[in-house]
């Protein structure tokens, strides 16, 4: 009969092998970020929503959907430039109603099936027709044909500018039109692009393991074999998992990107993804006549210290601005960032002459704005205005922006293309401007712009609307929100912002 | 006693329905903002109220709640409006990885606790303060502030454990384990803090009744009478608070699992919450109340064995 010190023994004995075979595991941990790494191992804070080529969401989700479906269209990483893709050439005609996309001829699904134009044509036609986030890009197309086995064509109602840039994200993934009305598409769909999903070690919505396809048209340019990648929303854990080896690539907070070292990681800063503004919403004063007022629109952007903002809450990391379109961009005037220097008195002046100060307005306080409330405020009070914030919950922010209710609101949008970025702004129908404001001046300049088909043509049209705009003062532009990535030793980054498109083809093996 | 828990766990069905009612209507006046929001920007009225046929959400709420409790008794809990994933086995997966952390931080809150509890009755002085101290301790300590130190030292600097992600205990036991360590070890500091004050507290009034020290002048032993009489004594009220801190780490386990993205309950049902994703937040709040009812009923189970007079008749 064992005795309680023998017992007491045999339990040490158990503890220590228990202790010594976590410790010994820990030796076993497979770490992703030696040099030359083949496997990438990304932060995102978020996974898809859906894999279903009908409900893709762009942004971040795109990290793992691009990789499992091919889009027509893809973007250079270092010019931002629209890129052949799946589609090798395209053309319109001359009025812009029909597009003809011409297909490569190597290209296979996961499956191993043809991918041609009938395929393509399919996938368009059911997003066209399925309610759901896509659906609305192809509000101007009017029927989809599978010419002949590598082209397709997409005929319009009108000429739409913002098509042909959609088509390198979501409006542009091909669907295997075999599977597509399957329940297996929303979560495991086979697709045409260069990863397959690994459903074995996938865990939706929090780790999503992808295989590299090497029967892959383009597999040349993607460098890892696999692929992780981790749904991290909160920054710190974010950080941990990067310094603890468990991952190799991740946007991390320039506030705490000291504690990184230096040796093992390169950080990389992208100056502007996303442009952080003031909406006015009631541009023609409908409701809040003061906002009609230019005067009043002009003070607000003189009210905001931009470059106060970019160093205290944005930590230097971003820019700060007057308009809208992408730095990066040929849209982007660098010489009206002169047109609203920090100056509150000029702006109280503004608002004095105007006859509007002891104005109060009620704005959405939402999880966007809270950094930025207080300062805003501030701005307000300086120039004689008011800003009263009321709480909206994140699943009404978007209806409360669109409701009416509110003269101004506070918005971060992230950059897509001159086309779908100057419609949503300022056209009659865009997101930013839901009262449908327009003036005789802008009328003209969007009718040219939908009546040029080439975008080269179209662009003095373009600045011309960026420096109306910001002349009317129909936003408040603060900054252009930047990023920081952090990659480990052997992992870069292949943008330096230009095109900031959430794709694997971001990060390659450095040389 | 089998009628008693037939009654109470009806009781249980009865508010899960009830709650789920409430809820119902509450997120009823919010499916056009969460058709929008999945939409996007580009939403535009048409698109809205397509979406929402295809949804059946132009229906009216009790007709909706019908069809998913009709669904929900078959066990059909519906599926996510974002993942398409059924939301059934979805609810059950991420409970299974915060139930793998809360448990056995219970379990050593409880051990922990009832030890340095008596102990510190027990003995007085110095044991009581050293006891007093670590409770105090435990309180006074951020739990997110302690999680985070832990991670640092112990992930980052030591490389001995995982400093994000979760293993299933059944594809690898040790993994398991390795990743639930600090996260247990977290939630057991803030248990111990909360538990070890009520066993004290309860203990020391135990220890200074008559019948105790008539115990002692019959000569029963320390032990026998810490052990058989008084800890018994002392447990449901503690038992009451043990219910009361898993509840507690049911809603608070969100900060444990961001820190260290664990795909838990509390992370998913905060995301639904925020996304606005119906079938998950009934799915969330039908098992979440079941959780409750069960975890209710067992502890006046286990204080009816624990106190003869606490019995149900």
């Amino acid at each position: 009969m064992p005795t309680t010190s023998h017992r007491r023994g045999a339990a040490a004995i158990a503890s220590a092998a228990v202790l010594s075979s976590l410790l010994a595991a820990c030796g076993g941990q497979d770490s992703s970020d030696g040099s030359g790494a083949t496997e990438l191992a990304l932060a995102a804070f978020s996974g898809p929503n859906s894999l279903d080529p009908a409900q893709l969401v762009d942004g971040q989700q795109m990290f793992v959907w691009s990789s499992i479906l091919d889009t027509l269209l893809a973007r250079d990483y270092e010019t931002g430039e629209l890129i052949p893709n799946a589609a090798e050439s395209w053309e319109y005609n001359e009025d812009g109603t029909e597009l003809t996309l011409h297909l490569r001829d190597d290209m296979t699904f996961s499956d191993g099936d043809p991918v041609d134009a009938v395929a393509v044509a399919a996938t368009m036609e059911r997003n066209r027709t399925t309610a759901g986030i896509v659906q609305v890009k192809y509000g101007a197309v009017q029927s989809i044909t599978a010419v002949d086995e590598h082209t397709v064509t997409v005929a319009f109602t009108h000429n739409d500018p913002q098509f042909l840039p959609n088509l390198a994200l979501s409006t542009g993934a091909i669907g295997d039109p075999d599977t597509l009305d399957d329940e297996r598409t929303a979560t495991d769909p086979i697709g045409s692009g260069p990863y397959t999903l690994d459903t074995a070690n996938t865990v939706p919505g929090t780790t999503y393991v992808l295989k590299k396809r090497e029967d892959y048209w383009n597999a040349d340019a993607y460098d890892f074999e696999k692929v992780t990648v981790r749904v991290l929303q909160d920054p710190t854990a974010s950080l941990n998992a990067l310094q603890a080896g468990e991952i190799n690539a991740a946007t991390v907070q320039a506030q705490v990107s000291g504690q990184l070292d230096q040796n093992r990681f390169a950080l990389q800063q992208i100056d502007a993804q996303a442009t952080a503004y003031l909406d006015i919403l009631d541009r023609g004063g409908e409701q809040w006549p003061a906002l009609g007022d230019v005067r009043v629109r002009q003070a607000i952007n003189y009210a905001i210290d931009r470059e106060g903002i970019l160093d205290s809450i944005m930590a230097g990391v971003g820019m700060a601005t007057t308009q809208i379109y992408s730095p990066y961009g040929e849209v982007y005037d660098e010489s009206l960032n002169d047109a609203y220097p920090y100056d509150p008195d000029k702006g109280r002046a503004l608002v004095e002459e105007a006859g509007y100060e002891g104005t109060v307005f009620t704005i959405p306080s939402t999880f966007l704005s809270t950094s930025y409330e207080s300062v805003l405020s501030q701005a307000f009070e300086d120039i004689g205005l008011g800003l009263e914030w009321e709480a909206v919950p994140p699943q009404q922010a978007q209806s409360a922006h669109l409701s009416g209710d509110y003269p101004l609101s506070f918005q971060v949008t992230g950059f897509n293309s001159p086309e779908a970025d100057s419609v949503s702004h300022f056209g009659a129908s865009g997101y930013s401007n839901p009262r449908g404001y327009t003036d005789a001046t802008v009328d003209a300049l969007f009718e040219q712009i939908n009546s040029t088909v080439d975008l080269e043509e179209a662009l003095p049209s373009y600045r011309e609307l960026n420096a109306y705009a910001v002349e009317q003062a129909f936003e408040a532009p603060i900054v252009f929100t930047g990023g920081l990535w952090a990659t480990a030793d052997g992992i870069s980054l292949t943008t330096t912002g230009a095109s900031t498109i959430s794709t694997v083809r971001l990060f390659d093996v450095e040389s | 006693m089998i009628s008693y828990i037939a009654k109470r766990l009806g009781t249980g069905i009865v508010l899960a329905l009830l709650v789920v009612f409430i809820t119902f209507l509450l997120i009823g006046t919010m499916v056009e903002d969460v058709a929008r929001t999945i939409l996007g920007q580009s939403a535009t009225p048409e698109t809205t109220a397509a979406l929402m046929a295809a949804k059946g959400w132009d229906r009216p709420v009790p007709v909706q709640y019908w069809d998913w409790l009709v669904a929900a008794v078959q066990g059909d809990f519906g599926q996510s409006v974002y993942t398409s994933l059924p939301v059934g086995p979805a609810v059950a997966d991420r409970l299974a990885v915060t139930l793998s952390i809360i448990v056995p931080a219970l379990l050593l809150t409880v051990v922990i606790s009832v030890c340095l509890g008596v102990w510190s009755a027990s003995r007085g002085g110095a044991a009581d303060r050293i006891a007093q101290g670590l409770s105090l301790t435990g309180y006074v300590v951020p739990g997110l502030l302690l999680a985070i130190g832990l991670v640092v030292l112990l992930a980052v600097q030591l490389k001995w454990l995982p400093a994000t992600g979760y293993t299933p205990l059944a594809d690898d036991p040790v993994g398991w384990l390795r990743s639930i360590t600090i996260p247990v070890v977290v939630l057991t500091i803030g248990g111990v803090a909360n538990l070890t004050a009520q066993v004290r507290g309860r203990m020391i009034d135990e220890l200074r009744k008559d019948y105790v020290r008539t115990l002692r002048t019959r000569g029963v032993s320390s032990t026998a009478i810490i052990v058989k009489h008084a800890l018994r004594n002392a447990g449901s009220p503690a038992l009451t608070v043990l219910s009361l801190e898993f509840i507690q780490m049911l809603g608070g386990a969100l900060i444990i699992e961001n820190v260290f993205a664990l795909p838990g309950y509390g992370s998913y049902a905060f995301n639904a919450a925020l996304q606005g994703d119906i079938p998950v937040i009934l799915g969330i709040t039908a098992f979440g109340v079941a959780l409750v009812t069960v975890v209710n009923l067992a502890t006046d189970l286990a204080n009816g064995w624990l106190n003869p007079k606490a019995r149900v008749q």
